[in-house]
């Protein structure tokens, strides 16, 4: 017999690694094929449910009347994540169908919360809505481009915060609160699927989520302080041209600094 | 094992360049609020100016780690499932707020419960602990190095170290015994021959012959009846043996989720090692593979290490099957003239091509040859059948000509196939 008619393969012992480098740790793991429940590379749970919980959080600043619309997507991204769930457990056909019904839900949502708009909301609503579903889509469905759909997400999301500062919907308060809450989502879900990509599901990471998930709070908090003292300092001593002038300045020179 | 922070190897420092997008936010908020003549969008882009300068406030984190990995059982036996614990600590004095570490679980062995992965930030001093369940295969296994990520809390510093340590899991099968064939040496030793002589098992009853030792003479019957018989005795003489252990491509083959053959042939050759020089034999150690390896038969205890030292290091008997090698005829060629004229040959291998029964060359050129074979065919899909049905008909063949084969199944012993060992079947 020739080495290409058996069909049991050499076993390789050497995979890719998620972290760079090749060590034996990950060897074991990518004999991954035949132990299919240590190595579950979807984002972690408890950084995607609260980079999505962010998002839903920056559309209830920036819209009225939106809750109805988030709790159907809310439920969706449950039933999908359930999906996910019973696929993982080998029933494929059946975890297809309840994927489904999420995604359905899904589009429900972006429906509930966009029906009755008046052009104006559905204006301002429009991009949050598809991009609170993008990135929920992303991190709970196991797609490829969570990556990508996450980013789309978020800019969906900021584009509406945007928009709605343009209206002059809401004050500033909730303005710089909903743009520093679309940041904190993106960071979220970007650290959520990195976790998933590098430890996986299986590994135990609750406790480094939380604490990212805490400085980033905090340095979110801070932004939005020291947005307040901007305005505060606009309001009295600098004329707005100026302080366009400046900070455009300090943008660029940030810019500059990281080349 | 305890990896102190001598152990920890930076591997990479990088910027990960995460923060990158947080610009355009900023940017967004001014053009938009330039354009629409909107002040307060003016200053929302403080907000993304204050995140693009989060990476500024933290600096690059300067790992010391600790790991300390403790086995349920260090000599578990094949097929057993074996706790790991590992204790992760860090020993610096700076707080690590994203640290991720991936455990060096032994390349043959795969996880069966738990992760051998974990994601935690640490203060200084503080510790945290993980477990998972490895499944024990024959053979010795090598924790390697544990790889540890560390980021600063905005992450857009990383730092990649190796954390090295020393666990080792020997799983042997008990009491391995070394399928000999008679050819024995001049020196005295536990290979028992079946010439008649002057050992001290007995052998045989025959004729008596002028010239035979008086004391050799069976008095007994001689009072009985009046025959004139001598007592012959086993003689017993020292083997030397040459363990080749097949590393080519082919013996790369693995059941699903198990250790191929050729790690399993090192395994066997270990315990080979073991029996044969704990019963006073020569061991000599060779290799066909991408890399031809070789020890003279030795018996001395430095021999010994050297011994081990190869099979745990030598490049061909590396985890990952070999891209090429040279011929086989060439490194049989080359094994043929290093092997000495009483040196008998044991090869391990999975048998898993015809190209090793050449080794029955070795066999007709004067050198004992008997093989080990471990079992990495399956059943299931056609093709696996076929490769198994393949090796049976490869066993047959070398038995039929004469070489002893001992099938073995990885969790048996190692033992001669008829359990008569040491015996020559002249």
């Amino acid at each position: 017999m020739t080495a290409s008619t058996a069909a049991d393969r050499p076993s390789d012992a050497e995979g890719p690694t998620e972290l760079g480098g090749s060590g034996p740790g990950r060897a074991s793991e990518s004999v991954g094929e035949l132990e299919p429940t240590t190595l579950d590379d979807d984002p972690t749970v408890v950084s995607a449910a609260l980079s999505i919980a962010v998002a839903m959080g920056t559309m209830l600043v920036i819209g009225d009347g939106v809750l109805p619309g988030l709790a159907v997507a809310a439920v969706g991204l449950a039933v999908v994540a359930g999906g996910r769930e019973v696929r993982g457990r080998g029933h494929r056909h059946t975890g297809r169908g309840v994927v489904a019904v999420g995604g359905i839900c899904l589009l429900a949502a972006v429906w509930v919360t966009l029906g009755g708009a008046t052009p104006g909301q559905l204006v301002r609503l429009l991009p949050g809505a598809v991009g609170v579903v993008a990135l929920g889509w992303g991190l709970v469905s196991g797609s490829d481009h969570v990556r990508g759909l996450l980013v789309a997400g978020a800019a969906g999301v900021l584009l509406s915060v945007f928009v709605t500062g343009t209206f002059r919907a809401v004050g500033f308060g909730s303005l710089a609160v909903a743009t520093a809450g679309t940041v904190v989502a993106w960071d979220l879900g970007a650290r959520a699927t990195e976790l998933g990509a590098q430890l996986g599901r299986g590994a135990e990471t609750r406790r480094v989520e939380l604490v990212a998930a805490g400085t980033t709070a905090a340095v979110a908090a801070l932004a939005v302080l020291v947005a307040h003292v901007v305005r505060g300092l606009s309001t009295s001593a600098l004329s707005r041209e100026s302080l366009v002038v400046s900070f455009l300045a300090l943008v660029l020179l940030l810019a500059a600094l990281r080349r | 094992m305890t990896g102190t922070t001598d152990d920890v190897e930076i591997v990479d420092v990088r910027r990960t360049h995460r923060w990158r997008g947080v610009l355009a936010v900023a940017l967004g908020a001014v053009g938009i609020g330039v354009l629409f003549r909107r002040p307060s969008l003016l200053l929302v882009a403080t907000v993304g100016v204050v995140f693009a300068a989060y990476p500024w406030l933290s600096s690059r984190p300067e790992p010391a780690i600790e790991i300390d990995r403790r086995l349920d059982d260090r000599n578990p036996s094949h097929g057993q499932q074996v706790g790991v614990t590992t204790t992760v600590r860090n020993v610096g004095d700076r707080r690590l707020f994203d640290l991720r570490l991936v455990d060096g679980v032994p390349a043959a062995l795969s996880v069966v419960d738990g992760s051998p992965r974990h994601g935690t930030a640490l203060g200084p001093g503080e510790s945290a602990t993980f477990s998972y369940r490895i499944a024990a295969r024959q053979g010795r296994h090598d924790f390697g190095a544990a790889t540890a990520v560390v980021r600063d809390p905005s992450g857009a510093h990383e730092v990649e170290a190796r954390i090295a340590g020393d666990t080792v899991l020997r799983c042997t099968s008990g009491d391995a015994e070394a399928p000999l064939r008679g050819q024995p040496t001049d020196a005295v030793g536990e290979l028992a021959v079946d010439r008649g002589g002057t050992g001290i098992e007995f052998s045989r009853v025959r004729a008596y012959q002028r010239g035979d030792p008086v004391r050799r003479i069976d008095w007994r019957r001689y009072a009985r009846s009046g025959d004139l018989t001598t007592i012959q005795f086993r003689e017993e003489r020292m083997a030397s043996v040459v363990v080749l252990v097949d590393a080519r491509e082919s013996a790369y083959r693995a059941r699903d989720g198990e250790p191929h053959g050729a790690a399993y042939s090192v395994a066997v050759a270990r315990e080979l090692l073991d029996d044969l020089l704990e019963t006073r034999n020569r061991f000599g150690l060779a290799a066909v593979g991408r890399e031809s390896c070789w020890a003279a038969p030795g018996a001395s205890g430095r021999h010994r290490e050297e011994c081990e030292r190869l099979l745990d290091s030598h490049v061909a008997f590396a985890a990952s099957p070999p891209e090429s090698c040279p011929p086989l005829d060439e490194q049989l060629a080359t094994l043929r003239a290093r092997l000495g004229d009483q040196d008998q040959v044991l090869l391990c291998s999975p048998l898993c091509d015809d190209g090793i029964a050449a080794a029955r060359r070795l066999d007709a050129a004067g050198h004992a040859v008997s093989v080990v074979s471990v079992d990495v065919t399956a059943g299931g899909t056609p093709g696996t059948r076929l490769a198994a049905l393949e090796r049976d008909a490869r066993v047959r063949r070398l038995r039929n000509a004469g070489v002893p084969v001992v099938d073995w199944q990885p969790g048996d012993p190692i033992a001669p196939a008829d359990g008569a060992s040491g015996v020559v079947r002249s």
